[in-house]
């Protein structure tokens, strides 16, 4: 657990005043990342602070989060092999593999 | 498509104004169907937090909001029928919804309808704005109260209107460093709306205790900016604010550049009028948002009897009102539905009405200190995108003027700007100044882009979910 403690200490998740259950895994583009029951796919990319999400398919700018409430449709990735899910949306699951569309 | 059980009353978002017209319409005898995409009832201003979340302040559970149980208390109930996680995309000759949840398409045939579908943030365009890091106010809060997690560490907010207040008070309470709040009005030269503010002390006191806790902290409160330009490669890096002249254009020479991982534009709310439309309500031009609403009579009837509208959707006048609002055209509803006479009806919104007036009042006078100055949209440039979904530039929808298109519609069939994933939610609004002005007409004159269903886009599977299961049968 000592990476998990690790990114504790330094992700964006705010501490106080609140109790989360018990953590788990999720695959990032391959890399491990810790993810709390209740949390969307999008807060638990942001929490590590990756604010870019995919790239366009027209001209290939970046993208990430934009209007938080499943709208803008900025904030896509690829869930478990489905593309262009709303990650703003969608909560995490123990075992989700989530592609960033970059 | 499978057919639901028919409703006599549909409620369409269960926000303040939709619970409360579901409410008021069942507790009359109604029986009403409920529909929300969201996984729990609130809307945005009771936004509830997941349930995993334990909280050691419970209020902090519904986004702070201390009188949130009063309203959210009223669900369950035993006349509503609540379709959580359901989307509303398109509706066939006024009494048969089309609704999407994450499996399949069904339609719910209705008798009358509450559209209650609130707002939602204004887009402000800008060199950068697309970039990662970037994103609404209303997003970012809704990241903090509800998913408790902040949207960056070194913050700028750039926007109109006080629910930056709320958002920088926010951020800094979760422990963010907010570099700098611009904000695009100036209120000290509405001192002629004070006087409306009367009676109103807990707005006031709000101002004040969100006031302090940036002096606090010393963060630059400017008045009279706004962001003019983002950079980064991959994500945000870099801001930069203007101060702005009396028209709300952006002053060469007065930038001022900052260093941030995220920035929040807090540039007021749209009404989500995508359903309304699609019902062939009319709309208004209004002055001050500088876009449209319902047409709506006292009862919230909008211009097709029988289709309610109340919330944010038609005035962004704020929760309370959209809790009075719900009301009465709950009432109004039940009403046409035979619960009870014309008489009786009248006696129960006759006590609604003074405190509509009273906070309406004070709407107004935020809507006018804090109206969209005409000279904010000279900030985007030829080649910053108006619509984010298509792709399409300033630059060509100024070609596409110049080359004949003479309204929004037609900018939208040459250049596919509003074709996109958001259907025209974020783009319609950045698109219009720039097609008055280039053809010399008002704002008010032009109307919004068309409306077809869905109003959101819906995977094929979904839409086809029905026939699929008939073809393996």
């Amino acid at each position: 657990m000592a990476t998990d403690e690790k990114i504790m200490a330094d992700d964006l998740r705010i501490q106080q005043g609140i109790t989360r259950e018990q953590p788990f895994h999720i695959q990032v583009n391959g890399q491990t990342v810790t993810a709390y029951p209740g949390e969307t796919i999008a807060a638990v990319l942001l929490a590590q602070g990756w604010k870019m999400f995919r790239h366009t398919l027209l001209s290939g700018e970046p993208r990430g989060p934009f209007c938080g409430m499943g709208l803008c449709f900025d904030c896509l990735v690829t869930l478990n092999g489905e593309p262009n899910v709303r990650a703003c949306v969608t909560f995490a699951k123990p075992g989700d593999k989530v592609e960033r569309q970059i | 498509m499978p057919e639901l059980r028919p409703t006599p009353l549909t409620v369409i978002g269960a926000g303040p104004a939709g619970i409360m017209a579901a409410h008021t319409a069942a507790e009359a005898g109604v029986d009403v169907t409920l529909i929300d995409d969201n996984p729990l009832p609130g809307g945005q201003y009771y936004r509830q937090s997941p349930p995993e979340f334990k909280f050691s302040n419970p209020t902090d559970a519904q986004s702070g909001r201390v009188d949130a149980p009063s309203v959210l208390n009223k669900l369950p109930h035993p006349k509503i029928r609540t379709l959580h996680k359901t989307l509303a995309w398109g509706v066939f000759d006024q009494h048969n919804l089309a609704l999407a949840d994450g499996e399949q398409s069904f339609l719910l045939p209705t008798d009358r309808v509450v559209l209650a579908t609130g707002a939602h943030d204004r887009p402000f365009a800008f060199p950068g704005w697309t970039l990662p890091g970037v994103l609404g106010a209303g997003a970012a809060l809704r990241m903090i109260k509800t998913q408790w997690v902040l949207p960056g560490k070194r913050v700028l907010l750039a926007g109109l209107g006080p629910l930056q207040l709320a958002l920088a008070d926010a951020l800094i309470k979760a422990g963010a460093e907010v570099v700098c709040v611009a904000e695009a009005a100036n209120p000290f030269q509405s001192w002629k709306q004070l006087p409306k503010f009367w009676g109103h002390w807990d707005r006031l006191q709000e101002a004040v205790t969100y006031s302090s806790a940036l002096l606090k902290h010393k963060v630059p409160f400017l008045f009279n900016h706004a962001i003019v330009e983002a950079c980064g490669r991959e994500q945000v890096e870099s801001v930069k604010i203007a101060r702005l002249d009396g028209q709300g254009s952006p002053i060469v020479g007065t930038e001022k550049i900052f260093e941030v991982d995220a920035v929040c534009l807090g540039y007021g709310l749209l009404p989500s009028i995508q359903l309304a439309a699609a019902f062939g309500c009319e709309l208004s031009f209004d002055k001050r948002l500088g876009w449209y609403s319902p047409i709506h009579d006292r009862n919230m009837e909008s211009t097709r009897q029988g289709i309610f509208v109340a919330g944010d959707l038609t005035d962004i006048a704020g929760a309370k009102v959209a809790l009075l609002e719900g009301q009465i055209a709950g009432l109004t509803a039940a009403h046409q539905l035979g619960a009870f006479d014309k008489k009786t009806l009248d006696e129960r919104i006759a006590p609604l009405l003074p405190k509509l007036r009273s906070l309406n009042r004070l709407a107004d006078a935020l809507r006018e200190i804090y109206a969209f100055r005409p000279g904010l949209t000279k900030v985007a440039k030829d080649d910053t995108l108006l619509c984010r979904c298509e792709e399409i530039t300033l630059g060509q929808v100024k070609e596409a003027i110049a080359n004949g298109a003479t309204d929004v519609n037609q900018v939208k069939l040459v250049t596919r700007a509003g074709m996109g994933y958001c259907q025209s939610r974020f783009c319609s609004v950045l698109i219009a100044p720039h097609v008055a002005e280039a053809t010399g007409r008002d704002l008010s004159d032009l109307s919004p882009f068309m409306v077809r269903p869905p109003i959101q886009p819906i995977p094929l599977k979904i839409l086809a979910a029905d026939a699929a299961a008939k073809a393996v049968q």
